[in-house]
């Protein structure tokens, strides 16, 4: 069948955006059932890409292309074993968050749905780009929702907050973008023909001095994203502020494009200067896990804790994304899914509890689980699995990450493994002062178990969790391949560099892989410039 | 019939999700009765499975069973597979016939408590994960009921957690097992780089082929044994094991006493080609097992709460255990796993009933002369204490025996030394428990005097079934001097235990040596009686003596202070400052200070637009003059 | 082809404009908008003839006024924009009492000079031009005469922009010193041939540059602008954001374009458009950040996009500079009709606190300013980051990669004070109550006109960007 269905799971949601600008802003919960279904349905439908993609090929598949503006602009979207559990995770959270959100949210519920609407789009289109200029356009196009998002919904420093956000994540984005303007331009230099298209661009081989700059500033815009350490700062304010389903999004899909940035683009395009800053940037990971572990331990605000406790967690899958082999990598991609499940599920919980508490600050709390055994259990297995326990998700991927981490360098391993305790700790510390102990404060009396609606947004994820956990070849087998394709990428580039430095021969700015032939893209430019 | 073994652990899996999902719906009647039935009904598979075994003989002693791939990316693969052969068979016997037998004590111990359905569904799903840990058959899926159970010692002990004692103590022993489990799982990794496999089998054929190096060994055989220091509560991570008696008795028994914290005994004999293999990691072991035998026996000398005596007693057990393993002696590590696990769950199950009679009294000072009250929780806790103290022809006795007598045979006297000193302390330490307890004058709170009674059958009869196995589970393994072939338990551990550095002792060397344990035994139970039934004083006049001394006993070396203070609260205060004047200063700040830097030049550049026409002129002409200026020069 | 053709758009806006003044004589004060109704008629029937024109080259006046497609383009746009304009003037007026029949005249006047400087190739003939706007533009200034900050505003403007034309005029002549003429052709001619510029050309060439850098408003001779926009009446403001500045670099296009592409890269000329374009972009948006007046916050961002424009006129990507022309066509005046949305009888909200709440409180309105506003401050999917898009990184294909990289940094610090405003209208609470007259259908009009113009910009510029193609086609290529 060829029915667009990468594009449909892509724009479904807008479309809905757009229908919601037509329906009266006072018939909330229409406009919260038409927002659900619209998810589901996109969930769906993103379901028939999960069974129909084939794990044979590293190709990209569902590959939709057509001219749009010329000058190498088209419209190129398709999805490989990488980016399809992105779009699934963000799929598949969406109506979740929604539902999250359903009470919470009770001022202009309308202009909420929209702009969640929005964000979905604009984050699927991240991972289903393959032409770096509509790569940009949803990457740029994503922060609006959010900046709303967080800014009208938000808590007391929300304006703060959200313009930190944007202008922290904007100084990343634009250097990046003039990087891709100085590709572009070298690819014209080099073959005539204008492209955005990445498969085109993997084609090149730059020099090395010029990659670094390049690399740099790709580097930079994922790292703020992710966030490494030092540019970390932004993520427990805007955590912190934005409301639950916006420090879910957040922390569940938003963070994995800086990982996947670096995947698609920072290691195969830069290859050479990837190895020069490699040292640098592992010890920024592992300074990220210790030292985003030692500040969670100590926050008293849940929000921010768990906050900090990403940024700990982001900093193993980098650390493993920088390890370069195939069990390190599908580790990554396998932990970025399960940080998007676990991270996102302990928001969720900590917006269950602000909910009926009206706070977060962990000594408000205490004894819950006496008034709320439901939710005790469920928060006690999301915490589990972020704290990587066997038979749950984490430890699936978190065994994969250290592993591949290990094979290539033991001692930044060795220091990545404290994550194991660290985690233990300040999670388990936390699960005690807010939920063990008596109860110190006499508003915990009067808390509610979880309602149905609750527990109907948390089981899913919890079912993921264990079959995650239990038998993650599901997942696994379909990434085998893409993955073991992207490192040859590269590979095959390191190979061509070692050669060209044993022969002392200076490369040019850029020169083009001969093997693989033009893609049909160029071709077509060149007919228009002709 | 051996085939079905596979479903050990999945029957007590299939309880627990059954009654995570429904049980609080379910009447508590068959809460109890599903939990223990699932149980037994493992228990009679390892039977059936030992016997299957025991046909089967030597040559094919070892089945593996592949359920499904697990984990597979590049070289890293782990399916869950799982093996029978005799050490698992033995393991998964004691796990489900203790269990059991402690399932069913529960059901009367916790009769009162809320969280009924809460505490089986916790027993089931430990059973199912220690069982899983012993049955795996690669060390990936080991470690994954090595964390599970883990995490069940977790939930148990914090099982109040209304208590802040307990959510810390449940908090503490996760922590401190992490610790363990994070040196663990790099040996893991080493073993995947080095051999490529986590399959047991690989492993040891691997390491027989002598495909790794001698220092590398020892590494592996080193970060393996920290987890194992961590799980079995060795110097210097035991701490969290006292504390852990703040979970329900019957836990104590099962999960702190006759299982999980010997699990790296068993992890040990399981990699004891390994540990064989590395000379120097058997000394460590050994050592460690010595001085944590020693030590731990010190500080139960002068507690009072009777759980924390249990508690060190078991740390300073599972000491001995490590040096049988340390000395080569794995079959006798293994044994004393065996028959301590029946007999120390026995006094723990005693110690609860005692506790249940005084309605949750803990202090021994506080009881003395129960056992006209106690008619049958009296007997058997004094078998149980016999047992540990070794006297002879009750288990306890053979297996220490084998133990001490292997570690002189390995000739490390200074181990078996420590050995010997510790025995004498443990028979001194249990008598002055069983004398303080049930000897001398009443010294009970008259609140609790109005309802001691006995324990209700259904606690009392597993106590009976515990003592009659504590007296008679050495007899499978009877000492050398019997016959060789006497040592049933030994012969059945052959195919998975290679035997090391075999060396044959004269008869009258082992009898010397049995003689000598007997001595300490009962020396140790003379000095008992005099300090607390001949002349009371005594101790007090001791204490006297040595205040000092007593008083380090007394806070267990002070060793809980020292880590506080050397390791948690550091990190905490290390943080908290790092956190407000590196995290929220400077790097935060620069981020801030860069905007307001900007914010500063805006208003800087401000000031320029007077709103004076001739100012504007002014800049205009400037302009016009430099741009033209640049021009021409 | 030579012919009186040529002549027809300014002919047209003229008798407009003569018809208007004749009329405002005879019609009574609350009709007056006939008068915009005429003056709209005309200006449809102007663009037709442009769009008639197209790519037939009509020139008169033996080649002084040449109708090539760049000029149509422009005047197309500049058509477009004082429709718009007028549009949006015609409540606005009646409302601020500004209601004088000489307004729509003088903007007719305005439009036909404008014409006459993108269709002609002769510095004389674009002074003159120049000169009619210009004057006309002073009127328009100052013409709310009850306001005393409008009249300082006509005053300043006059002064200084005066000022400015004597720049001009003694460069034109200067310029006609060293070359013998005053024809672009002929004079880009010269200087190809010369190798080395005599000193005099090279002055004569300066003081152009201050004339034109003038008229859009670039660092250092940007100083009127904030108080003339904030001083003039506001629908005059958005005229003056976008008229006179594509007026300006379309001329600066005729003289710099041929000129650039080799020869000038190594020329002192073009390392002092480089510094004039950072200056521009940084002290136009460090100060923006700094206002808390509207229409001051819009005075100096249209300063830092003239600084953007000036990387594409020095990377010598003539379509990237018109395209962004016609974009900012679209969001400048969609944010200043915007702006005169939130007017009501005799009073105009214009400072950020008047703002708060706007967004729920009307939220077309606030719909449509954020769109605007993020539009100018580059975001997808607009017409404004697409615009940026195509200058950036044409300027980058030239090597301009420092100038690039000040740009974006730029941008990035424009981006706070257009979140700003919207921070205002979504994020805060209003503090006290804002009653704007809504009935304006002709605004409403305007905002969606340039919502679309944006939108359709920045998603499907397809076809604009063939039209641009055929219109700088006309340029002498080298």
């Amino acid at each position: 069948m060829n029915l667009p269905i990468l594009s449909i799971v892509t724009f479904l949601p807008l479309a809905g955006a757009v229908l919601f600008i037509f329906i009266g802003r006072e018939r909330e919960n229409l406009l919260r059932y038409l927002a659900l279904f619209i998810t589901i349905i996109t969930f769906i439908a993103s379901l028939y890409l999960y069974f129909n993609f084939n794990a044979q090929t590293p190709e990209p598949q569902f590959v939709e292309k057509s001219a749009w503006i010329g000058y190498g602009i088209n419209y190129h979207i398709g999805i490989d074993g990488i980016s399809l559990y992105l779009v699934l995770l963000t799929t598949f959270l969406m109506p979740i968050v929604l539902l999250s959100s359903w009470t919470y949210i009770q001022s202009r519920v309308k202009e909420y749905l929209i702009f969640m609407l929005m964000l979905q789009t604009g984050i699927i289109g991240v991972f289903v780009a393959l032409n770096l200029f509509l790569f940009y356009v949803f990457w740029e196009a994503m922060l609006i929702p959010m900046y709303f998002l967080i800014g009208i919904w938000g808590g007391r420093r929300k304006i703060y907050a959200t313009v930190k956000f944007v202008l922290f994540t904007m100084l990343g984005s634009l250097l990046m973008l003039v990087a891709i303007f100085y590709m572009y331009s070298l690819f014209y230099k080099a073959t005539g023909t204008y492209s955005f298209n990445i498969f085109d661009y993997y084609r090149m081989i730059l020099n090395p001095n010029v990659q670094i700059w390049l690399f740099l500033a790709f580097a930079l815009a994922f790292a703020i994203k992710v966030p490494l350490f030092p540019f970390h700062t932004w993520l427990p304010d805007a955590h912190v502020e934005a409301p639950t389903a916006g420090s879910v999004v957040l922390a569940a899909v938003l963070l994995k494009m800086g990982t996947y940035g670096f995947l698609r683009f920072a290691l195969p395009l830069f290859p050479d200067a990837l190895q020069k800053f490699l040292p640098v940037l592992a010890v920024l990971c592992i300074i990220g896990i210790i030292y985003g572990g030692l500040m969670a331990l100590i926050q008293k605000d849940v929000k921010s804790l768990v906050a900090y406790s990403s940024v700990s967690h982001m900093g193993l899958i980098m650390l493993a994304v920088f390890a370069l082999n195939i069990e390190a990598v599908e580790g990554a991609i396998y932990q970025m899914l399960n940080h998007g499940l676990s991270t996102g599920a302990l928001f969720l919980c900590v917006g269950i509890l602000y909910e009926r508490a009206h706070t977060r600050l962990i000594k408000e709390f205490g004894g819950v689980s006496k008034q709320m055994p439901v939710f005790s259990a469920f928060f006690l297995i999301c915490m589990l699995s972020s704290v990587g326990l066997p038979g749950l998700n984490g430890f699936v991927g978190e065994v994969l990450c250290l592993y591949g981490v290990f094979k290539t360098n033991t001692l930044f391993a060795i220091l990545g493994v404290t994550t194991v305790i660290l985690a233990a700790a300040y999670l388990l510390w936390m699960f005690q002062r807010v939920m063990q102990g008596p109860i110190t404060n006499e508003k915990v009396f009067s808390f509610k178990d979880l309602r149905v609606r609750e527990i109907v947004y948390l089981a899913p994820i919890v079912v993921m969790m264990f079959w995650m956990g239990i038998y993650p070849q599901t997942f696994l087998r379909k990434m085998d391949v893409s993955v073991t394709h992207l490192l040859n990428q590269v590979k095959k580039k390191e190979a061509i560099f070692t050669k060209a430095q044993k022969e002392k021969e200076t490369l040019p700015p850029s020169i083009l892989m001969e093997s693989e032939k033009h893609t049909e893209d160029t071709e077509k430019e060149e007919k228009e410039s002709r | 019939m051996t085939e079905i073994f596979w479903l050990i652990p999945f029957i007590p899996a299939l309880s627990t999700l059954i009654l995570a999902v429904f049980g609080q719906k379910l009447p508590k009647k068959y809460v109890s009765f599903q939990a223990c039935f699932a149980v037994f009904a493992s228990f009679v598979i390892s039977v059936i499975s030992l016997i299957g075994l025991l046909q089967a003989g030597h040559e094919h002693s070892t089945i593996v069973k592949n359920l499904f791939s697990w984990i597979h990316a590049g070289s890293f693969k782990a399916d869950l597979s799982l093996q029978l052969d005799p050490l698992s068979a033995v393991m998964a016997l004691v796990v489900t016939g203790v269990g059991f037998l402690i399932h069913v004590y529960s059901v009367g111990y916790m009769a009162e408590d809320k969280g009924y359905t809460r505490y089986f569904t916790y027993m089931n799903l430990f059973t199912f994960a220690m069982l899983v840990l012993v049955m795996a058959s690669n060390i990936v899926l080991m470690f994954v009921g090595w964390e599970g159970v883990g995490l069940c010692s977790y939930l148990l002990i914090g099982f109040w957690f209304e208590k802040h004692s307990a959510a810390n103590a449940g908090k503490k022993a996760f922590i401190v097992n992490r610790i363990g489990d994070a040196a663990f799982l790099l040996g893991i990794f080493f073993i995947f780089i080095h051999i490529g496999s986590g399959e047991f089998r690989a492993i040891n054929e691997a390491i027989g082929g002598g495909e790794i190096t001698q220092s590398l060994a020892t590494l592996i055989a080193i970060l393996l044994f920290v987890g194992a220091v961590g799980k079995s509560a060795q110097i210097p991570l035991y701490v969290w094991l006292p504390d852990a008696m703040e979970g329900p008795t019957p836990v104590s028994a099962l999960i702190h006493a006759a299982t999980m914290v010997t699990a790296g005994v068993y992890m040990v004999s399981r990699m004891n080609i390994l540990f064989t293999f590395s000379i120097s990691a058997g000394h460590i072991v050994a050592v460690v097992g010595a001085v944590t035998a020693v030590f731990a026996a010190t500080m139960a000398l002068t507690q009072n709460d009777i759980k924390r005596v249990l508690a060190y007693s078991t740390i300073s057990q599972i000491g001995y255990m490590f040096i049988g393993c340390g000395v080569g002696a794995y079959a006798a590590g293994m044994f004393h796993l065996y028959t301590h696990a029946f007999f120390k769950s026995l006094l723990f199950l005693a110690a609860g009933s005692v506790m249940h009679a005084l309605s949750g009294e803990l202090n021994m000072q506080k009881m003395g002369g129960l056992r006209k009250y106690l008619p049958l929780t009296y007997p058997t806790f004094l078998i149980g204490a016999i047992a540990i103290a070794g006297i002879p022809f009750l288990s306890g006795f053979f297996s220490k025996d084998a133990i001490l007598t292997s570690a002189f045979a390995s000739g490390q006297y200074f181990v078996w030394g420590l050995g010997i000193f510790g025995a004498v302390l443990t028979a001194f330490y249990m008598f002055r428990l069983i004398f303080l307890t049930f000897y001398g004058k009443e010294r009970l709170e008259p609140e609790a005097k109005k309802h001691l009674h006995e324990s209700p059958p259904v606690m009392t009869i597993p106590l009976v079934l515990l003592a009659f196995f504590s007296v008679i589970a050495g007899y499978v393994g009877l000492p050398v001097v019997f016959g060789k072939k006497l040592d049933f338990f030994g012969r059945f551990l052959e195919p998975v235990i290679e035997h090391a550095h075999e060396v044959h002792l004269t008869l009258g060397t082992e009898w010397m040596l049995i003689l000598i344990s007997v001595a300490v035994a009962v020396t140790g139970i003379y000095i008992a009686w005099v300090f607390y039934i001949k002349n009371p004083q005594t101790p007090h006049n001791l204490v006297a003596r040595f205040p000092g001394l007593y008083k380090l006993l007394y806070n267990k070396y002070y060793v809980d202070e020292i880590y506080n203070t050397l390791f948690v609260n550091s990190t905490i205060k290390g943080s908290e400052v790092v956190y407000d004047h590196f995290d929220l200063k400077v790097i935060d700040g620069a981020v801030n200070g860069s905007a307001s830097a900007t914010n500063f030049f805006g208003k800087v550049l401000s000031y320029i637009q007077t709103g004076l026409i001739k100012d504007y002129a002014l800049i205009f002409l400037l302009g016009a003059i430099l741009l033209l200026g640049y021009l021409l020069f | 082809m030579n012919s009186i053709y040529a002549l027809s758009p300014v002919l047209i806006i003229v008798a407009a404009s003569l018809l208007v003044l004749l009329l405002e004589v005879f019609l009574k004060r609350e009709n007056k908008n006939y008068i915009a109704y005429i003056s709209l008629i005309f200006l449809i029937a102007c663009a037709a003839v442009c769009v008639q024109f197209w790519n037939k080259v009509y020139s008169y006046f033996d080649g002084n006024l040449i109708l090539d497609n760049l000029a149509l383009f422009f005047s197309f746009i500049l058509i477009l924009a004082t429709f718009l304009i007028i549009l949006i003037s015609m409540k606005y007026l009646t409302l601020q009492d500004t209601n004088y029949g000489e307004y729509y005249a003088l903007l007719l006047f305005a439009l036909s000079g404008m014409i006459i400087m993108v269709s002609s190739q002769d510095l004389i003939v674009i002074f003159l031009g120049l000169e009619v706007l210009s004057i006309s533009s002073y009127a328009l200034a100052g013409l709310r005469r009850s306001d005393e900050k409008s009249s300082e505003a006509a005053i300043k403007y006059f002064l200084l922009g005066s000022f400015a034309s004597a720049f001009l005029v003694f460069g034109i002549a200067l310029l006609f010193g060293a070359t013998q003429s005053t024809s672009i052709p002929s004079i880009i001619e010269y200087f190809q041939s010369e190798s080395t510029l005599s000193m005099m050309a090279l002055v004569g060439l300066g003081l152009v540059v201050v004339g034109f850098g003038f008229k859009i408003a670039v660092v250092p001779f940007h100083m009127w602008t904030p108080d003339v926009y904030q001083g003039a009446p506001t629908p005059i403001t958005a005229f003056f954001s976008v008229g006179p500045k594509a007026v300006g670099f379309a001329v600066l296009l005729r003289i710099f374009y041929p000129y650039f592409r080799e020869a000038l890269q190594s020329q002192a000329i073009f390392a002092l458009l480089w510094i004039i374009a950072v200056l521009t972009m940084i002290v136009g948006n460090l100060i923006a950040l700094r206002q808390t007046n509207i229409k001051r916050i819009l005075a100096y961002s249209s300063i830092a996009h003239a600084g953007y424009l000036m990387i594409a006129i020095l990377a010598g990507d003539n379509e990237s500079l018109v395209f962004y022309l016609t974009v900012y066509l679209f969001m400048n005046i969609g944010a200043f009709a915007s702006v005169i949305a939130l007017g009501k009888k005799d009073h105009e909200y214009l400072e950020l606190e008047d703002y708060r709440g706007i967004g729920f409180k009307y939220p077309w309105i606030g719909a449509t300013f954020s769109v605007f506003l993020i539009s100018l401050a580059g975001f997808p999917p607009t017409g404004g980051f697409l615009a940026k898009f195509y200058v950036f990184s044409a300027a980058v294909r030239q090597g301009l990669v420092s100038l690039v990289i000040i740009g974006v940094l730029a941008s990035l610090v424009s981006v706070f004070y257009y979140l700003r405003i919207i921070i205002y209208m979504y994020m805060r609470e209003p503090s006290y109550e804002v009653d704007i007259n809504i009935d304006n259908p002709a605004l409403f009009l305007v905002l969606f006109l340039c919502l679309y113009g944006v939108l359709q910009l920045g998603i499907f510029p397809g076809n604009i960007l063939v039209l641009i193609k055929q219109a700088v086609g006309s340029l002498p290529l080298l």
